[in-house]
């Protein structure tokens, strides 16, 4: 009975059902923002259920080796910082939306709010104490968790599975499915450049000193989308569920450094040329990858145009062709991500244009 | 949250003031345990409880120093102490005013010295003055002339005062030592009686847990000057392998190891134990001294660590695993490849230095895991250092056909053990991976197909066949008595008489294959001519000839032959199922080829090429050329792993299989030796991907000794300086070390102290007939200690190349080895070295030497039947004594051309000292001038030589050395 669950959740946890559930749920989440936020019952699950699952789970040996290294610690602990701090910015904003349907000014604008306090002792003291208070626990900690120090580094042996740091596993899981060039230069250079960019794509001044959602339905979903799947998901992933040799390993299952998973990949041009049309692959490398290359500008320059056209027109009118051609660039990008995952899931697919010539792929 | 407002601020803030207070009493708290966590270390506990033993033996040792002072001298110098002191008040009036005196005049002094060195530094200042302006010019230079000799003459004045004052008080001085010396000399002997008594009493003090040991280690107080503190030895040389880069070793080991250079903790609790060899590791004065060497250079574990856990100790066994983890909480770590090495391990570091060693008798395990790995020709398979040049194991395969057959071939390689246990050729077949029924029917196909390329690609050399049929019994007898056992048995394993002794495999007796069941296996006319000069068949053996007439060597083969083993006689080959060869061979053909031109070339062979041709693929894929020379395999590599750096393999890179084996290199070595292929149980694999190592039967002492030797091979680079100084008197010595090893001349000789494997043969031999075990050992070879000492270099060169006889009434026999030009020299050369003797010239025996006609004539009459009765025993010139052989001594007229004059006298002089259990008497038990008892009796009890002991040796050694010049 036990393993027969325990094999179920390990099967969920495969990254194309996490993936896709992660999505659904967050997504759900939004849809029923108010019942997440405000029915009692799911406060508890939302809010418990991590940690329930993760105290229940923690008798199984195998969850127990991984939730028990030093390192993986402020890993768990800030998967629940995370839930809790989402669910709480969309209760609040949640109340703040009923509030200014009712008429009322947002929570954060009321009289009582807008008085002014002093600084000592109603600031400092608290921040003092708060200090006081976070020594302390990171005092306990290094005394009772020693620093998870390692063997001395060899360079002929490198540890297996070799990990990032935490915070770059989510990149670490995306050098899977994209070349190095992409998944290490290319893309953490966009995650930082649409970061600076975002005030400028976006100078919307609702929302403002306030928590909110329904002023900001479409920028907190496709921001969330990109912290929450795209970041914290894969370094959940990349933490808890990638093994030895980086293979996938459920949560209760053993990391066997001899497991063995058929990783054969196919390139696109490969697909289509031997495949679809039966014929070897053409010698020259434009000839060969066309049907890549176009699709990536279909994909890049004629979908933007098409949805600038159509769904998107509203953003196009307001934000102005340049403004628009780089949001949508770099909305195109991140949901580049998925696809070219659920691909690889899917149909085995390794790149849409492979460029060996040039050391360059995508 | 709802939130009051109390007064004008936001918080409430009494409340806030109790969450400070209740955060302040948590962080005292949490401070505070933070400074026990850091102050409460494991180490420090272990020192406490070594002061108490420290103590202990202090105070023990306190009251044998006082147990053994010398009460007498104790009582005699109180008296002169305390009699000097009466004296010296009958006389104090003027002492006192002697030691006034002395005051004054001090002070006296005290003032003309200031005077005195006031005036030199204006001397210096006013010279430097005059120089300058006398360089400069000018009309100052008279002036500055004047003052510097002003202050020249008040330097000259104010020394004299000096010594004059000073002369003054070292007499007032000396006065005083004067009345003093009595009472002085008195206290200096009372003082010196009690210096050790003192030290051990300070040493008391120190150890004491009063106030100041409170004070210094108290928690943060530990930081000045603790007397719990970490002790370390810091070994810059022999760096801590860290990958890529190497960290000076920093043992710590001693911090909880308190007492381990102490030979008075011998035998204590762990850990405060002496090292168990202090003559050979730790000590100052051993050859590896801590300052030097460490302890994890050796012992291995984590060199900087402090506690139980993180030094990565090993337990022995189970039994001390359980007891670890229950009192330590140990547990074993995956973080340092270098775990401590466990007891019986210990050896295998010896190696890492000690790699060009031939012998390592004080590493018992570890040598005699070399030698196993020698005799089980494990370096056929895999490279390994010390044995790059080693010679095949097994035997050549050349002209195998002429000396036995297919069928007992078939039936040997099948499995080996079963006609000979004790075999070191290991098993291929019917191990963990092809013993299926499969595997059967195959293991058929293969053995065949690799016997007949065996014996196709064997060709003929001629053969002698004996004129008539022996005579079992003079064969037996001579099988007993010309030497054979030194190396060879011829019983079963495990029966009646089977030496029990030696070591099977390494043991001297074992060197030559057990002979039990060789009439089933060889021809008679290879065997006779084998026994007659082994060298014909096989060059390169190591089986002497001992120079058998063709009566003796018939005999001989006669008995040989009569060993038989019932079951391997009239052998057939098996069945071979045909289709599966087919199959098989198809297997191998597809390792070069495509399917199709593979099946067109079987199809395209008839069977006996089939044979051959699967036969050859067999025989690369199992090595079998790494230990017997087989045609057509000339200069092919070896099939195994390289072992040289094995011990440093990292764990990672080993395939445990699916086997539940603690992780770790010991671990798997020995399931790898004792059971070779069990890696491949559960696993799916093709034919050819199975392991191959093939089966040797070991025991579990084989195994450990073997997996030792291995753990010891590491890629560690030591530096010469670590390492025993390359001299060439050490290098002459390890040449002839691995000469003795390979001919194994200890299986009839001791050297060095050991060997002489045939002395229990002869000894059982001569008591069966009723003789003492001493006389009949007086039978067996010669023992070769001082052997250097004793002989000429020429002599040894000449008798070597081809013995000539010395004790002709011994029936073993020195057989002639054949030995090359260059092993003579280096045999040579290394008795001399052994013996540190001259070599190869000596003054003595290179120039002819010429005795004092009346030295020698002295020792002819000491020799003579009156006196000394030399001839009762040794032979003289041919001639032999009257007595039992058992007493006979060599013949001494070989002496001149064979012995060394220095030797032989001090031979003579004590040849129990030489030669332990020899039956040659010592003459002289007192070598102070005039001793000697030896007059000479025929002229009237006239003195010879003065009576002098060594005069008279030197005689007796002059005259027996011009015994053969005549």
């Amino acid at each position: 009975m036990l393993d027969s669950i325990q094999a179920i959740i390990d099967r969920l946890f495969a990254p194309e059902i996490l993936l896709t559930a992660s999505i659904v749920l967050l997504l759900l989440f939004f849809k029923y923002r108010k019942f997440c936020t405000q029915n009692k019952w799911m406060i508890m699950l939302i809010l418990g259920g991590p940690v329930v699952y993760f105290a229940l789970s923690a008798f199984e040996e195998n969850f127990w080796i991984q939730f028990s290294k030093p390192d993986n610690l402020p890993i768990t602990l800030m998967l629940w910082l995370v839930i809790f701090f989402v669910w709480l910015a969309m209760r609040k904003g949640v109340e703040n939306d009923e509030r200014v349907a009712a008429g009322m000014p947002v929570a954060e604008d009321t009289k009582e709010q807008k008085e002014k306090v002093f600084v000592w002792p109603d600031l400092i003291y608290i921040e003092f104490l708060m200090l006081l208070a976070v020594f302390i626990g990171i005092l306990v900690w290094s005394i009772l968790i020693p620093a998870p120090l390692e063997e001395p580094a060899n360079p002929q042996l490198t540890p297996n599975p070799s990990k990032a740091p935490w915070y770059f596993l989510g990149l670490q899981e995306i050098l899977v499915y994209f070349d190095p060039w992409l998944a290490g230069v290319v893309i953490p250079s966009l995650i930082v450049i649409g970061l600076m960019a975002l005030p400028y794509i976006d100078p919307n001044p609702r929302g403002n000193g306030y928590y909110t959602f329904s002023e900001r339905r479409y920028e907190i979903p496709i921001f969330l989308f990109g912290f929450l799947i795209l970041w914290i998901l894969l370094v959940f992933q990349g933490t808890f569920l990638r093994g030895p040799n980086w293979n996938f390993y459920g949560p209760y299952e053993y990391w066997d450094v001899h497991k063995i998973v058929p990783l054969t990949n196919v390139q696109l041009s490969e697909y289509i040329w031997a495949r679809l049309l039966g014929v070897g692959l053409p010698a020259f490398w434009l000839v060969r990858e066309i049907f890549g290359i176009i699709l990536l500008l279909m994909y890049f320059v004629a979908l933007p145009v098409l949805l600038a056209r159509k769904w998107f027109n509203k953003f196009y009118v307001q934000m102005g062709a340049v403004r628009y051609g780089i949001a949508v660039f770099l909305f195109l990008m991140m949901v580049f991500v998925p696809i070219k995952m659920y691909l690889r899931w899917m149909i085995n697919l390794k790149y849409f244009v492979a460029l060996p010539e040039f050391f360059f792929n995508i | 949250m709802a939130k009051k407002r109390k007064g004008v601020y936001y918080y409430d803030i009494d409340k806030l003031n109790f969450i400070f207070a209740m955060l302040a009493i948590a962080t005292l708290i949490g401070v505070a345990w933070m400074i026990w966590d850091d102050y409460a270390r494991e180490w420090k506990s272990y020192q406490r409880q070594f002061r108490v033993i420290e103590t202990e033996v202090t105070q023990q040792q306190l009251a044998d120093v006082e147990a053994q002072v010398d009460q007498q001298e104790l009582t005699r110098l109180q008296q002169q102490r305390d009699s000097a002191e009466e004296s010296l008040a009958a006389q104090q009036e003027a002492f006192s005013a002697l030691q006034d005196e002395l005051v004054s005049a001090q002070k006296v002094l005290d003032q003309a010295d200031q005077e005195s060195r006031f005036a030199g530094s204006t001397f210096d200042a006013r010279r430097w003055e005059y120089e300058e302006a006398a360089h400069a010019g000018g009309g100052e230079a008279p002036r500055q002339l004047a003052r510097m000799e002003e202050a020249a003459a008040a330097v000259a004045e104010t020394r004299a005062h000096l010594e004059e004052v000073t002369t003054e008080r070292d007499r007032i001085q000396g006065e005083i030592d004067e009345l003093l010396a009595n009472l002085d000399d008195a206290l200096a002997g009372l003082a010196s009686m009690a210096r050790e008594i003192e030290r051990l009493q300070d040493r008391l003090d120190d150890l004491r847990f009063g106030f100041v040991y409170a004070v210094r280690n108290a928690p943060m107080l530990d930081a000045l000057n603790p007397s719990l503190r970490i002790k370390q030895a810091v070994i810059d040389d022999l760096p801590v392998d860290l990958n890529f880069a190497g960290a000076p070793r920093v043992d710590r080991c001693e911090t909880c190891h308190l007492g381990i250079a102490n030979p008075a903790l011998e035998g204590q609790q762990q850990p405060f134990a002496a090292h168990p060899r202090l003559d050979l590791f730790v000590a100052d004065t051993s050859p590896h001294p801590m300052g030097e060497f460490g302890c994890s250079s050796c012992h291995l574990g984590k060199d900087r660590a402090t506690s139980f856990v993180s030094a990565v100790h090993t337990p022995d066994s189970e039994s001390e695993e359980h007891r670890w983890v229950d009192e330590h909480g140990w547990a074993p770590t995956h973080l340092w490849e270098w775990p401590m090495r466990p007891s019986y391990e210990t050896e295998a570091s010896c190696l890492k230095c000690h790699m060009d060693d031939t012998w390592l008798p004080d590493a018992p395990v570890l040598e005699y895991g070399l030698e196993l790995v020698e005799t089980l020709g494990c370096y056929g398979c895999h490279a390994l250092k010390r044995f790059e040049e080693a010679r095949n194991t097994g035997p050549s395969l050349e002209h195998v056909g002429v000396k036995t057959t297919q069928e007992w071939a078939y039936g040997w390689v099948s499995d080996p053990k079963g006609f000979r246990p004790d075999t070191p050729m290991p098993s291929f077949f019917g191990n963990e991976n092809n013993s299926d029924e499969y595997w059967q029917s195959r293991n058929v196909v293969e053995a065949d197909s690799m016997v007949a390329y065996v014996f196709e690609s064997s060709t003929d050399i001629e053969l002698e066949t004996p004129s008539r049929g022996g005579d079992v019994a003079s064969g037996l007898q001579l099988f007993e008595s010309v030497g054979c056992q030194g190396c060879h048995i011829a019983d079963e394993p495990g029966s009646e008489g089977f030496p029990t002794d030696e070591p099977r495999f390494t043991g001297y007796r074992f060197r030559g294959p057990n002979l039990f069941g060789i009439g089933s296996k060889v021809n008679e006319d290879w065997l006779y001519t084998w026994v007659k000069g082994p060298e014909h068949y096989w060059a390169e053996t190591v089986m002497p000839n001992l120079r058998l007439t063709d009566t003796e060597a018939t005999d001989l083969t006669a008995y040989l032959m009569s060993l038989r083993q019932p079951g391997w006689e009239n052998q057939s080959l098996p069945e071979v199922d045909e289709a599966l060869r087919d199959d098989v061979l198809l297997e191998y053909l597809r390792n070069q080829l495509s399917s199709v031109d593979a099946e067109a070339r079987l199809a395209a062979m008839d069977n006996h090429e089939k044979r051959l041709l699967l036969g050859q693929q067999l025989i690369a894929r199992y090595g079998c050329n790494g230990c017997h020379t087989i045609p057509g395999f000339e200069g092919s590599g070896r099939i195994g792993t390289e072992l040289s750096a094995w011990g440093s393999k990292a764990v990672a890179q080993l395939d445990f299989g699916l086997l539940d084996l603690p992780h770790e290199r010991r671990a798997f070595l020995e399931q790898k030796l004792e059971a070779p292929r069990s890696f491949d149980d559960g696993k799916v694999k093709a034919p050819q991907e199975l392991t191959r190592m093939p089966d040797f039967v070991l025991t579990d002492e084989e195994v450990g000794a073997i997996s030792t030797a291995i753990l010891g091979y590491t890629d560690e680079e030591i530096p010469d300086s670590k390492k025993p100084e390359k001299t060439p008197r050490r290098e002459a010595i390890e040449a002839g070390r691995q000469l003795i090893d390979k001919y194994s001349c200890r299986s009839c000789h001791i050297l060095e102290e050991r060997g002489g494997a045939i002395r229990t043969v002869i000894a059982e031999q001569g008591m069966a007939e009723g003789r003492t075990r001493p006389a009949a050992l007086a039978f067996a070879p010669p023992n070769l200690r001082t052997q250097g000492a004793r002989t000429q270099p020429d002599w040894l060169y000449t008798f070597l190349h081809g013995p000539e006889l010395i004790r002709p009434w011994l029936s073993v026999r020195m057989p002639t080895y054949g030995f090359t030009d260059e092993e003579l020299n280096t045999l040579t050369m290394y008795f001399a070295a052994v013996d540190d003797a001259p070599y190869p010239f000596d003054e003595k025996f290179t120039l002819a030497h010429s005795y004092p006609r009346d030295m020698v004539r002295a020792g002819d009459r000491l020799a003579s039947d009156d006196i000394l009765k030399c001839f009762r025993c040794h032979v003289r010139e041919g001639v032999t004594p009257a007595t039992d052989p058992s007493q006979w001594g060599p013949d001494l007229a070989l002496a001149a051309d064979r012995l060394r004059f220095e030797w032989l006298q001090d031979w003579i002089a004590d040849p129990q000292a030489i030669m332990p259990g020899t039956s040659m008497p010592q003459y002289f038990t007192d070598l102070s001038p005039g001793s000697s008892p030896y007059v000479d009796r025929v002229r009237g009890n006239a003195p010879i030589l003065d009576q002098d002991p060594v005069t008279q040796i030197e005689a007796l050694a002059s005259y027996i050395m011009s015994l053969g010049q005549r």
